[in-house]
């Protein structure tokens, strides 16, 4: 879906590519052509190193998981992409780059949250989440007989199977091509079209205007990020993320211990959080040169975007602290120290290694230059995480 | 004494992998409308993104109304403002928010900047989308927002890189008239551009840069006057002194 997405509509090609004098179908099955290669490469860098060195020193019949890997490339692109179809014909198109992200997302995470979930309830916890799906798949005979047990065969060199698969991966990337020049060109065309809602702001313009640099650039931080529904729901996908680990280390741990893993974990969230939000204010800046020319300094628009970035997170804080200081008044004012401290040095970390660049451009581009700065915060969650957690730890035996 | 000159540049050289500005100086009288002319690569938007601090110069000074740019910076940027060809605006904020932010960052006093605002919109023919975000908005009407935004804080230089680009003849028409206002409100207005007949109509001085060197700098009347005979437009006057080969005789 991610792929489909990209090839469509950010790719930014078609205009030039309709209007040349091509046919349609050619175009649109060279785009569906790139998504299955994109996604079968994707797959071949994870699993070929692993299967060609078996396959050459041995296991020759091997050969059928190649050939499966392909033809899961070829379906899963297809339905993919007939999944971001259905979507852009369903919703607003001003909304659908938003839902195929979200309903992406989700599906991506579905797989993770599931194995947690079933590790969570297997047998108190023991077995790993991919164990209890691997039983279950061993109790309902998946992939010994019928269409599962083909596709298994195929995949150990079984030529008829393997053929079959092909085949049928063949038909749907035809019938998707179809598809797809008969329901995206429309959606396409629509897309161009769409209009931004407008609503007064209460209290008339005069109610957004302020001479304080802090204010203005928390509201157009915050403005910036609501409006843009499909990086907050990522920012939130990734705190969902370390809810089962959360889970998994509350399991083991005895009652003395749950309120300062709370902290701890508490801190290490939010701090995560606020690294998060402050790669999003400081480098997914639109117009960089605006804030250069103007007599603020790059000093003071920086802190300023920090201080967004505390505000920002500040409800979770908030959250959190109330939560802790049910237990400990102390241990809730130990935590939001630490929180304030930790979650200042991560977006002040962020400040010094990231760059600006158009929002529009952020997912992409930005995952190679943030990657120190990520292990940097990483590490450094950790460290106040154990912080948060000790002071917890000794400051509820006080008060 | 009051400063003469919005603009003085002196000696300012700057390099990338060649040398694209060669010791140029220029001095702008304040209260005018000056219009830098030059072919493609002559340096002009180098000189102006220099001049508005985006830029840092490798040799020269510069003073904008007195102040001088690399030693004080913050009080030339506060009574300057910047327009590029790429209006600098954000596409998910609405007109009015993105004024409101632009206010917050020349830190004027709230309740001038929203009246300024409301002013400026009802002028530019915004203010029946004050609302709606930016991102669909044709090119003239954010050129149209990116230059309220430049007024709101009152410049008294504005320096603005191909304003022109891409607009239609009514919106170039409103924002040419917008600058006309601001040279008589007493601001004074810098621009570039391609368009020949822009510069002629409109400006009070023409300056005219080639190689990263001016070339020429006076009213229309003194050009015209250091190109040759009286009957040569201000086309003539640029092809002859940026020195690009007459291609009407060539095709001939």
């Amino acid at each position: 879906m991610v792929e489909s997405y990209q090839a469509l509509d950010r790719s930014g090609d078609l205009d030039l590519l309709l209007s040349a004098p091509v046919a349609q179908r050619f175009v649109l099955g060279a785009k569906l052509s790139r998504i299955v290669v994109t996604v079968a490469l994707s797959q071949a860098g994870i699993f070929l190193p692993i299967l060609i060195p078996i396959l050459i020193l041995g296991h020759p019949q091997l050969w059928g998981a190649v050939a499966l890997m392909s033809v899961i490339a070829v379906i899963s692109s297809c339905l993919g992409l007939g999944a971001s179809i259905a979507i852009a014909r369903t919703f607003n198109p001003g909304v659908t780059r938003t839902v195929i992200q979200v309903v992406a997302a989700v599906s991506g995470g579905a797989v993770v949250i599931g194995t947690q979930v079933a590790q969570f309830f297997s047998d108190e916890g023991k077995s790993s989440g991919y164990l209890v799906f691997n039983a279950w798949f061993r109790d309902h005979q998946v992939g010994e007989r019928g269409l599962s047990g083909l596709i298994v065969q195929a995949a150990f060199g079984n030529v008829f199977g393997a053929i079959m698969l092909v085949a049928a991966a063949l038909s749907v990337f035809g019938l998707t091509s179809w598809g797809l020049q008969k329901s995206f060109l429309i959606g396409f065309q629509r897309a161009g079209m769409r209009v931004a809602g407008a609503r007064e702001p209460r209290g008339g313009i005069r109610s957004l205007f302020s001479s304080s640099l802090n204010q203005s650039v928390l509201v157009k931080e915050v403005k910036l990020l609501q409006r843009d529904p499909a990086l907050v729901f990522n920012l939130a996908l990734r705190m969902i993320y370390m809810v089962p680990l959360m889970l998994m280390l509350f399991r083991k741990a005895g009652s003395a211990y749950i309120l300062p893993m709370t902290g701890g974990f508490g801190v290490f969230l939010l701090t995560q959080l606020a690294s998060n939000i402050a790669t999003l204010t400081i480098s997914g800046e639109d117009t960089p040169d605006l804030l250069r020319v103007a007599p603020t300094g790059t000093a003071s628009i920086g802190k300023a975007k920090v201080i967004a970035s505390l505000a920002m997170i500040s409800p979770l804080m908030v959250v959190f602290l109330i939560g802790i200081s049910l237990r400990s008044w102390l241990a809730a004012l130990g935590v939001l120290i630490v929180a304030i401290t930790g979650s200042a040095g991560a977006a002040y970390v962020q400040l010094r290694l990231e760059k600006p660049m158009q929002r529009k451009r952020f997912g992409r581009a930005n995952a190679r230059g943030s990657l120190i700065g990520a292990l940097i915060n990483l590490a450094l969650s950790v460290v106040f995480c154990i912080l948060a957690g000790w002071a917890v730890w000794e400051l509820a035996k006080i008060g | 004494m009051a400063e003469t000159y919005a603009l003085r540049i002196e000696g300012l050289c700057k390099s990338f992998s060649d040398p694209v500005i060669k010791d140029l100086s220029l001095s702008i009288p304040k209260g005018q409308l000056y219009a830098l002319l030059g072919p493609n690569g002559s340096g002009k938007t180098t000189t102006l993104r220099i001049v508005v601090g985006l830029l840092a110069a490798d040799q020269g000074r510069i003073e904008i109304f007195g102040h001088d740019t690399r030693r004080d910076p913050t009080a030339a940027k506060a009574i300057t403002a910047w327009l590029p060809d790429e209006p600098m605006i954000y596409d998910k904020l609405t007109p009015s928010e993105y004024l409101a932010f632009v206010a917050g960052l020349w830190r004027v006093e709230p309740a001038r900047a929203a009246a300024d605002a409301e002013r400026l919109m009802r002028w530019l023919e915004l203010w029946d989308h004050r609302n709606t975000r930016c991102e669909g908005f044709s090119r003239g009407m954010k050129q149209k927002v990116a230059l309220a935004g430049a007024l709101i804080h009152h410049p008294q230089l504005l320096v603005l890189d191909e304003p022109l680009t891409g607009l239609d003849a009514n919106m170039a028409r409103a924002v040419k008239d917008a600058l006309r206002a601001q040279v008589e409100a007493g601001a004074t207005v810098i621009i570039t551009t391609h368009i020949l007949e822009v510069a002629e109509r409109l400006a009070d001085r023409i300056g005219i840069i080639s190689g990263g060197k001016l070339l020429a700098e006076g009213t229309q009347a003194e050009l015209r006057a250091l190109a040759g005979p009286e009957d040569m437009t201000l086309e003539d006057t640029f092809i002859r002194l940026t020195g690009k080969p007459d291609r009407r005789a060539a095709a001939q």
